[in-house]
């Protein structure tokens, strides 16, 4: 483990082990607040989505509602007219959230870029209240995904671990005010199997997402995942900037970013190219949601 | 039982065993004997798969932009490493096993003009 790795590590445990402590203290307080009958009011809809762009949100879905999900990347916008600025060529991610609770939801997709799954479980432990309780969210992430591509090489002896990877995020943010919310999410990628000597399976890297409100139904958001180690030869650190436009059940995010995968391990060790000479892609995320389980 | 099924994945994502696999180191993929040369090995697979229209011909500004003389090549040698062993590139084509090899050996060697 590098000492970049180690000071993070412990960044987060101290970060969040600060926010428990403050949140069990915030936690009696509610205590002592709802025996005077007052219930917790919940900040709400920090962001539009349950991703910011590519990286997840401090959002959850409520019990009982499905999430369909559909992600397009394009090709580079700099290729020009000749391909319709990227149009020309797509990659894309299907899949399904869903809320067991308000506080848990769990996702599950499929990119067609290594013709990758992923699914995740994503829990809220603490909430960020109006009322006197806690001034941020907690939101833990696990996820894993697996490629289906074929073995490059069929002569040598492939182990299905190869295909596999993980990842486990903290994402800390809250909303400042019904314009501007901001979280800082720090996140761990092993991957099983890396091609080089000195590469590295575990990479570490730290997202950051803002939404600003702009009208009634839109707010511009930005997602940027500086790398912190490990560190894929030759991938970029992704940055997405984009607009978010909701209209009744549909949320359309509408973006430019350097990254073509997402989920998780595809666009933190997967991103070529660099934001900022120009190799720029459009994508949208579309998400419908369906109130399908009890609300209560 | 949604719940109990979320425990299970949750653990399974949580606690499965990592592994820290190299595929140089798995499979010895090492480069043993001379390095390959650039002009004979190197070079006619970039100039075939890689310096061609709409890709990395001359005047190309996608990603490394174009890659047609020794000088362009060496300047991207790690990038170009990168992208073909993981197969992001080339797009739409498929470089053999010795292929990547040459390239990564080439590379590793400090991409020299030999």
């Amino acid at each position: 483990m590098t000492t970049i790795t180690r000071i993070l590590f412990f960044a987060c445990v101290s970060l969040l082990t600060g926010n428990v402590i403050k949140a069990q203290d915030q936690d009696l307080l509610k205590l002592v607040d709802s025996s005077k009958g007052t219930e917790p009011a919940w900040a709400a809809a920090a962001f539009k989505s349950t991703r910011v762009i590519n990286g997840q949100s401090m959002e959850l879905l409520g019990k009982g509602v499905l999430d369909v999900r559909i992600l397009h990347r394009f090709g580079l916008i700099n290729d020009g007219a000749k391909e319709l600025f990227g149009l020309d060529q797509a990659s894309m991610r299907i899949g399904l959230d869903y809320g067991i609770t308000s506080n848990l939801t769990v996702g599950a997709g499929r990119s067609t870029l290594n013709k990758e799954l992923d699914g995740f479980v994503k829990w809220r432990p603490i909430r960020q209240s109006v009322n006197g309780g806690s001034p941020v969210s907690v939101i833990w992430v696990s996820g894993v995904t697996v490629h289906t591509m074929p073995w490059a090489d069929t002569t040598r002896k492939n182990k299905f671990s190869s295909r596999v990877a993980y990842y486990h995020e903290v994402i800390i943010g809250r909303k400042f005010s019904n314009a501007f919310s901001l979280q800082l999410s720090p996140i761990f990628v092993h991957r099983n199997l890396v091609t080089n000597a000195d590469d590295e399976n575990n990479t570490w890297a730290l997202g950051i997402g803002g939404r600003l409100k702009l009208s009634k139904r839109t707010a511009f958001v930005v997602d940027y995942h500086p790398i912190l180690s490990g560190r894929e030869p030759g991938t970029k650190d992704p940055l997405s900037v984009g607009f978010d436009i909701e209209t009744g059940g549909h949320v359309f995010q509408l973006h430019f970013s350097n990254s073509t995968g997402m989920n998780e391990k595809a666009f933190l060790t997967g991103t070529y190219d660099d934001f900022w000479k120009g190799d720029i892609r459009f994508g949208f995320n579309l998400s419908r949601v369906f109130q399908v389980g009890k609300k209560h | 039982m949604i719940k109990k099924i979320t425990v299970v994945l949750t653990g399974t994502i949580l606690f499965l065993g990592c592994v820290n696999d190299k595929e140089e180191i798995l499979y010895g993929n090492s480069c043993d004997g001379p390095t390959p040369s650039f002009a004979a090995v190197v070079n006619p697979i970039i100039e075939t798969n890689c310096a061609i229209p709409d890709c990395h011909a001359p005047g190309s500004s996608n990603g490394p932009g174009a890659l047609t003389s020794y000088a362009q090549i060496k300047n991207v040698a790690g990038e170009i490493k990168s992208a073909v062993v993981s197969r992001f590139m080339p797009k739409d084509r498929t470089l053999t096993e010795s292929q990547i090899k040459a390239i990564r050996c080439w590379v590793d060697a400090g991409a020299p003009n030999n």
